[in-house]
């Protein structure tokens, strides 16, 4: 009951510039007309940072402190860092990759991935993505991890 | 593992060496009176016994202040040169710099790899051979020129052949597939230990 109030005070502000514009327009509004959208630094950052933790063979880093002491973990997603300038997009890339894989083929995927997938869901144009390869992982690396087999 | 002097020390060793070849042969010659023999023979005059050996007016080229400022100068060149040849005899390790593992024109953007993330993933490589106690590897080189030097630490009842086999069969083509190049060269130095590799788990 007490959240009631403030809900319908929201939904009773939001409708009302619509109902002005469309009384004016007579029809369906554009999708810039009805409000804006806002994408910050950091979702951007995040979602390439997943785009990239979905890529095979390319993974994160997790645990240590400062930077210090931390360990390559499949589970984690790589580190991005974004620029944007207005629509436009760079992004540093800090990811482990799985060894031995070629490097400049698996690298290659992945900002061809970023950026065609950062376009998708965002409408970012992704000019630059620089990739650091922090570790380097064999497969015989994660002993410390038990799995049922 | 570490990089000594060693063109360098032959190169300087050999001008050196030829040098004093040719001022020892020469005193040799004059001392032995053969040099004045030769160059009547050839044709020109040799100096008497009571003939100043150097020029005339030779002193005077010491007499400006400037003469003792350039033979200064000379000597503080000719000593700086032989302390960066010393400096130059002390061992290093000749690391390579960051990988470059882009296009040249990096328009999409670059990619890096740090010499010592792909030294450990060399080293978890050879370490988990038969036998091998610890590993060392030290990348030289470029990316697109690597050479792969290796310090493997072996147990003592290691089968020594098969581990090399298994770096040159294994350890070095895998290195190979991720830079997407040959190798320009693979040095592996065996040393054996006492102490046996234990690990906790098996991972299959």
């Amino acid at each position: 009951m007490t959240a009631a109030p403030p809900s319908n005070a929201t939904r009773r502000r939001s409708p009302a510039p619509e109902t002005d514009t469309g009384d004016d327009a007579g029809g369906a509004l554009d999708a810039g007309d009805r409000g804006s959208l806002t994408i910050s630094e950091k979702a951007i950052e995040k979602i390439a940072g997943q785009v990239a933790a979905e890529t095979p063979g390319i993974h994160g880093s997790s645990g240590g402190f400062l930077g210090i002491g931390s360990h390559a973990d499949e589970d984690a997603r790589p580190r991005v860092s974004a620029q944007l300038h207005g629509r436009t997009a760079s992004l540093q890339v800090r990811a482990g990759v799985r060894y031995p894989t070629p490097l400049r083929s698996t690298t290659e995927r992945l900002r061809e991935r970023i950026s065609s997938r950062l376009d998708e869901l965002c409408g970012i144009d992704v000019r630059q993505v620089d990739i650091e390869i922090t570790s380097l992982v064999t497969d015989t690396d994660d002993s410390g991890r038990r799995e049922l087999l | 593992m570490r990089e000594t002097a060693g063109t360098l020390n032959r190169t300087w060793l050999a001008i050196i060496g030829v040098v004093a070849l040719l001022l020892g042969t020469a005193g040799i010659l004059l001392a032995s009176g053969t040099a004045s023999g030769l160059a009547s023979s050839v044709g020109l005059e040799p100096p008497a016994p009571g003939d100043p050996a150097l020029p005339e007016n030779f002193q005077d080229v010491f007499v400006p202040d400037t003469a003792a400022a350039i033979v200064a100068v000379v000597a503080v060149v000719v000593g700086l040169l032989a302390l960066v040849w010393l400096l130059a005899q002390v061992p290093r390790r000749n690391q390579a710099r960051t990988f470059r593992l882009h296009a040249d024109d990096a328009v999409d953007g670059r990619t890096t790899c740090e010499p010592r993330v792909m030294a450990s993933a060399v080293e978890s490589d050879v370490e988990r051979i038969y036998g091998v106690i610890s590993a060392a590897a030290l990348l030289r080189g470029s990316a697109s020129q690597p050479e792969l030097t290796l310090d493997v630490k072996i147990d003592q009842r290691a089968d020594v052949r098969s581990i090399i086999e298994q770096i040159h069969a294994e350890v070095a083509p895998n290195l190979e597939t991720a830079l997407e190049t040959p190798l320009r060269r693979t040095a592996v130095l065996v040393n054996i230990g006492a102490s046996r590799g234990n690990e906790k788990a098996a991972v299959l």
